[in-house]
């Protein structure tokens, strides 16, 4: 079995996750994710996980706001859906492999429901799991990478077709 | 034998706000002692018989006018926690009274009213603090990792505070929330803007942080995803921000009441420190003992006609609200009560770690996060006008 395709494995076990409606439906997400040491894919990686929150909330994102950029090695954005969702995601290179300032590859989802919450949290390939965080994504993904450079160019939301 | 108390304490506006909570810890503090309960003039009948209830719950006089109150020689410092309306007017009588003034959190409902206070505590020479959690363990270990310099410089911090109170389910799903402002009212039995009463924590924790940064941009949304009360009054529960601060550094803010049940302890307590050289998760909610037993589940408090949001501790003592045990949090760094510090900058002559100054800036965030919800535009600050 070849490594893991990380960023889709977890798209897949949230969406089975919220199909049993532990939660209620899904409103905010907070995520956290920090898997790559390139700052070049700082964007990809977050663009991806963001198309992943299109389907977990069912809903298409509205605006996007980015904040740092690929050469302060962190992307932070805000996103609004178009059902009223939001989500708060945010990357940065990884620079170790453990300890307070020393991190691997590390993980943090908040997905809020509006009847409960389910947080995840990860250090993938800390216990030899093979893992590839090199994230894949299609038109949806690049589309909204796009999006975030505009709004980092910019300095303000990028408001999406 | 003891030591006398050094400090009387005024508890200005009583029971159902966090006086409740604030007056017991100057009680029991021995270097205070409180002198008595006060409010101003034509307050209304509720408000007076809960100035009354917290006199006599906690056992001292209840002065009917302020102005006398404050012309006490006994008086040192004022604890007020007056409705959010009226805080700011009140805490600066007091400052102008020549009171140290300890203050609830939000500050002010409008930046005029925040530097007035801000600028009365200035002109008498005055200590000044607001209620804040930098005291807490978890931003005490955070100050420590920024101060060892372990990260290098900041360049981002991520706050996520979600309280899991009240009984969610019922506010109606499926489009945005339309922002106004600037915000009118802010006190409500059944509700309270989160934005308004939760982010401040983050936004002082962020400013303690970082040496008292100043906020430069806010880019905010907020949202109504879990109580019918706060959308009947029309004010969010729930709320998201986007801020550069002074030098570069950006920081991003969750915030919001997310449901009893929603948590297995008081609710998401993460912040995230990002760095040039490392970065660092801290979880307000670790390090902790995960217990399971055949113990009977933590259930909700009943709902309380009177407080049907459980903001306050009478209420919920009233309904036998239970703590929640599931997850057992040793103590790591020894806590001091937010009272406690006050104190102790007082007779230290130093500034308080959060001044009614830095209050004032958290205002001013906030005020620029509902205009930003409200336009979807980046804000700038300090504030036109």
């Amino acid at each position: 079995m070849g490594a893991l395709a990380y960023v889709e494995w977890l798209e897949k076990a949230v969406q089975r996750k919220l199909a049993d409606d532990s939660i209620g439906l899904p409103v905010a997400l907070r995520a956290e994710l920090n898997l790559i040491s390139d700052h070049g894919l700082l964007i990809s990686s977050l663009a991806r996980i963001a198309s992943a929150a299109e389907r977990w909330f069912a809903s298409k994102p509205l605006t996007v706001y980015a904040q740092g950029g690929a050469e302060l090695e962190y992307v932070s954005l805000l996103i609004k859906f178009s059902g009223g969702q939001t989500a708060l995601l945010s990357s940065e290179v990884v620079r170790g492999d453990g300890g307070p300032g020393a991190e691997g590859p590390n993980v943090l989802l908040l997905v809020v429901g509006n009847h409960g919450t389910m947080e995840f949290r990860d250090n993938p390939g800390a216990d030899g799991r093979a893992a590839d965080m090199e994230p894949a994504g299609g038109a949806e993904t690049q589309k909204l990478a796009r999006a975030i450079e505009e709004s980092l160019r910019l300095g303000r939301a990028t408001t999406l077709d | 034998m003891p030591d006398k108390p050094r400090f009387g304490v005024l508890l200005v506006t009583g029971g159902m706000t966090h006086q409740e909570d604030y007056g017991l810890g100057f009680q029991a503090d021995p270097r205070c002692k409180v002198i008595g309960v006060t409010d101003e003039r034509g307050v209304d009948r509720r408000r007076a018989a809960l100035n009354r209830r917290l006199a006599e719950q906690m056992q001292v006089p209840l002065f009917p006018d302020l102005d006398d109150a404050l012309r006490r020689p006994d008086v040192h410092l004022a604890s007020v926690c007056s409705e959010f309306e009226r805080r700011a007017r009140l805490g600066r009588r007091c400052a102008e009274a020549g009171k140290h003034v300890y203050m609830d959190k939000p500050l002010a409902t409008t930046m005029e009213d925040a530097n007035q206070l801000a600028q009365a505590v200035r002109r008498r020479g005055v200590r000044s603090q607001m209620f804040t959690q930098v005291g807490a363990p978890f931003a005490r270990r955070a100050k420590q990792i920024v101060d060892s310099g372990v990260l290098g410089e900041l360049k981002a911090i991520h706050c996520d505070l979600l309280f899991a109170k009240g009984r969610p389910g019922s506010a109606p799903l499926g489009k945005p929330r339309k922002e106004h402002y600037p915000p009118k009212q802010f006190t409500f039995p059944d509700a309270k803007r989160e934005i308004w009463t939760t982010t401040v924590y983050s936004l002082t924790l962020i400013r303690w942080l970082t040496g008292r940064r100043d906020f430069r941009s806010v880019y905010a949304t907020s949202a109504n995803y879990f109580f019918e009360e706060h959308y009947r009054r029309d004010v969010e529960d729930f709320g998201a921000m986007a801020l550069t601060l002074d030098g570069g550094m950006t920081a991003t803010i969750t915030a919001g009441r997310i449901g009893w049940q929603s948590h297995r302890s008081s609710g998401p307590n993460f912040t995230r420190l990002f760095g040039s050289q490392g970065s660092v998760l801290i979880d307000g909610h670790t390090p902790r003992f995960e217990v399971a037993s055949d113990q009977p589940p933590w259930t909700p408090p009943p709902r309380d006609p009177d407080d049907p949001m459980s903001f306050w501790s009478s209420t919920g003592k009233k309904a036998g609200r239970r703590p929640k045990l599931d997850w057992y949090k040793p103590e790591t760094v020894p806590t001091r009560s937010d009272q406690a510090m006050f104190l102790d900058s007082i007779e230290q002559g130093k500034e308080s770690e959060v001044t009614v100054a830095d209050g004032a800036t958290a205002t001013e965030a906030m005020l620029a996060a509902y205009q930003s919800a409200a336009t979807g535009e980046v804000v700038s600050l300090p504030l036109a006008g």
